[in-house]
């Protein structure tokens, strides 16, 4: 059974055609990207998978759900968690804050537990900052928990995104454009980093990426996306060799992309 | 201590601050390693020590009285004979006054005034000294009778309290440190007159300060209605008093028990009261909330005149003219005691995982929602809570008062609760309460100054916004040495390795 399947999925702005009928099934533990040009609607689509946006036609099925036409926090609390393509970190709170926040989906109590601070308040509050703990120390981040977010340089400001998306505890995490602005040695990291988080939590990874040599390196499946169309589907070495790739890619044949 | 601008500015207060400023940091530091317990019995004792002996103290000072609120009502007095209508008046001549020569007899004023303001600061006459002369005499008082036995004591008492923090469970602490405020202003403030009608609008203000920081500062929203959740708050729970528990004219006589009326029927009043609000809150939420901004501001400032024209066209509850009668149960431990309670779970809240929701909407409400944080929700109950409190000092306003009209409520009454706001500083339950005080008793000192106050207090404002416009404590609390360990808040970050 397909962690994440779509079917059909199209969304128009007004009479623009942004995605067409993608279609798309995720396994549980597989990494796989998605790539295109730009403006060739790959973010449009993880906002459609997130709720942010409501697909226009198609269906999309997480967990054996149709999550279409769900609130966004509602379908992250089901297990599916992303980061931005530009830093949307809570920046004047603490990175302690920020991921104790991002359990939000999963607070039990409510507000008379808070005003009367009930044992049941107190506990999962512990059991929150615990967890959060736990997720700074797994990724190496514990000493700048109580440093605002801001504070950060921006290669930590991406990782701390990160673990915000897994302190949700999902299922499958989905990263857009994740080494935006790294330099070689950072991407290294992060290459290094994505495939921890794979291997330590068991959680599966789509992800929206620039960099060819990360997605070729880790991506075990990859979707090439081209003015909403799905031009490609396969392995690294398939879709390098790919005809309509190299055209959407390239264009005219003398031209380099990084 | 130095000046951050100017030569001359700097030159004159380098070395003053060459010789004060170590003295001052031995002193700080001290103070800071004092537990805030030893404060408050500092503080009690100077209390005691001033209805001891402050009579006597301020007559041998030359005082008539023990000086009002520290003395800075004392020293404003001097101002209070300041005429500025004799300026503009000779240019707008009543019929039966016409002057012959409007410039020049506006011209004599405007000396005449210069001449009352100089003579204020130095000498007025032998009943009536100057603002130095005052300002000087005022100072010795509160050094001789605050603040050095404050100092004394909270110094002595130091190891003997450090080890009690040391030994007793935090519960009984925070008991000991409530019960100790209580007796202060208690001991204080309950003199039936000015000092405990002050100190009942300090924490009603306080009150609606600190609920309004709630939408305004910790969400990022802009309601500039909060007046109209209070009148709210005020006519329900002072109609549910009368009719229960007066005889009154509008109701007749009380249909029931009135014995039953404090403490229980006032608690249920007040409660009801600031359900009510959160009720009308919830109308007012409902459309609002769509779209994020200046939306919300322009709906609370139209709630606010619906609500004020509605109560106005009421005749069943006075309409227009007011309602009369209100029982006073308002005294200080009641505000006292709402006051700390509000305070005390609008700070559970921010301070909740689910409270900070509310913060991460003000920092990305998009990236709340998608990162599970239920937007929608959240807004609604911090409205819903900060309206709630706005009905409950609404209603502790009324039963101070005995007679409230409409006009109580108006958009000037919201404006002043969104300057204390924004003097305290947004997101910040500390600043709301220091900035409550502080305007609260502005108001009081400057009442002197008669109509001149309206043009200190926006000056005064105009000032803090240019030199700090995040107000006193934007986004931060104030860190007071309370003596007890933080278990909480400082989780131990040993044991991690810098980099990948």
């Amino acid at each position: 059974m397909p962690l994440l399947k779509t079917e059909n999925v199209t969304h128009f702005f007004g009479g623009l055609k942004a995605v067409s009928d993608f279609n798309l099934r995720i396994e549980p533990g597989e990494l796989v990207g998605l790539i295109g040009p730009n403006g060739a609607g790959k973010t449009t689509v993880f906002n459609l998978v997130t709720g942010a946006y409501r697909a226009t036609e198609g269906r999309i099925i997480f967990d054996d759900q149709d999550i279409v036409g769900l609130p966004p926090h509602q379908i992250n609390k089901m297990g599916i968690s992303r980061t931005f393509q530009t830093i949307r970190l809570w920046n004047e709170m603490t990175v302690l804050d920020n991921i104790k926040v991002a359990q939000h989906g999963h607070i039990q109590y409510d507000l008379k537990d808070i005003f009367l601070q009930l044992p049941r308040y107190r506990n999962q509050e512990q059991a929150i900052e615990a967890q959060a703990m736990k997720m700074l120390k797994l990724f190496n981040l514990a000493d700048h928990a109580q440093q605002p977010a801001r504070n950060l340089p921006y290669g930590q400001q991406r990782r701390v995104e990160i673990v915000r998306a897994l302190a949700a505890n999902p299922k499958l995490l989905l990263l857009d454009e994740p080494a935006a602005g790294m330099n070689p040695q950072e991407i290294e990291e992060l290459m290094v980093f994505i495939q921890r988080i794979r291997s330590e939590l068991g959680v599966t990874i789509w992800l929206i990426e620039h960099q060819m040599r990360l997605v070729m390196n880790i991506c075990e499946r990859i979707t090439v996306l081209d003015f909403g169309e799905t031009i490609a589907e396969g392995g690294p070495d398939d879709i390098q060799r790919n005809t309509k790739v190299i055209e959407a890619y390239l264009g005219v044949e003398d031209e380099e992309i990084s | 201590m130095a000046g951050r601008s100017g030569n001359l500015f700097s030159s004159i207060f380098r070395p003053v601050g060459r010789i004060v400023s170590p003295v001052w940091t031995a002193l700080r530091r001290q103070l800071a390693q004092t537990p805030v317990l030893a404060f408050q019995l500092g503080v009690l004792v100077a209390v005691l020590l001033e209805q001891w002996q402050g009579e006597a103290f301020a007559d041998l000072l030359g005082f008539r009285r023990i000086p009002r609120f520290f003395g800075i009502v004392d020293i404003f007095e001097p101002f209070s004979d300041l005429d500025f209508s004799g300026i503009l008046a000779p240019f707008f001549p009543s019929p039966n006054n016409i002057s012959a020569s409007p410039l020049q007899d506006s011209v004599q004023a405007l000396g005449e005034l210069a001449t009352t303001f100089v003579k204020a600061f130095f000498y007025q006459g032998p009943r009536a000294p100057g603002f130095f002369d005052v300002t000087f005499r005022v100072l010795i008082y509160d050094i001789v009778v605050f603040v050095v036995p404050i100092l004394i004591i909270a110094f002595l008492l130091r190891p003997l309290v450090s080890e009690l923090l040391r030994r007793f469970p935090k519960w009984s602490l925070i008991l000991v440190h409530l019960i100790i405020l209580a007796a202060i202003v208690l001991l204080w403030g309950d003199d039936g007159g000015t000092r405990e009608l002050v100190l009942i609008f300090m924490g009603i203000n306080i009150i609606l300060t600190v609920s309004l920081n709630l939408v305004n500062g910790y969400m990022g929203e802009f309601s500039v209605g909060h007046a109209a959740f209070m009148a709210v708050g005020a006519y329900v729970s002072s109609v549910m008093t009368m009719w229960a528990f007066v005889d009154d004219r509008v109701f007749g006589a009380p249909a029931l028990d009135p014995s039953w009326g404090l403490p229980v029927g006032f608690a249920i009043a007040l409660f009801a009261g600031g359900i009510a609000a959160a009720i009308a809150a919830l109308l007012v939420a409902f459309p609002s909330f769509r779209t994020r901004g200046d939306y919300l501001a322009i709906v609370t400032l139209a709630v606010n005149f619906i609500v004020q024209s509605a109560i106005n066209n009421m005749e069943g509850i006075g309409g227009a003219r007011g309602l009369n009668g209100v029982p006073l149960w308002s005294d200080l431990s009641w505000v006292l005691l709402t006051t700390i309670l509000s305070v005390f779970i609008i700070h559970s809240l921010v301070n909740s995982t689910f409270g900070k929701g509310i913060i991460a909407i003000r920092e990305d409400e998009i990236a709340s929602e998608l990162m599970g944080v239920n937007t929608k929700r959240i807004k609604l109950v911090t409205f819903l809570v900060s309206s709630f409190f706005a009905g409950v000092a609404g209603g502790l306003f009324a039963h101070v008062l005995a007679y409230i009209n409409p006009g109580n409520f108006g958009i000037l009454k919201s404006t002043e609760v969104l300057v204390m706001v924004y003097l305290g500083g947004m997101g910040s339950i500390s600043g709301s309460i220091i900035a409550a005080i502080i305007f609260t008793l502005l108001l009081e000192a400057l009442r002197p100054l008669a109509i001149l106050k309206w043009v200190v207090i926006p000056l005064i404002l105009i000032v803090l916004m240019l030199f700090r416009p995040q107000g006193l404590f934007g986004f931060r609390e104030i860190e007071l040495n309370w003596g007890w360990q933080k278990a909480k808040e400082k989780p131990e970050v040993s044991g991690a390795t810098a980099e990948d």
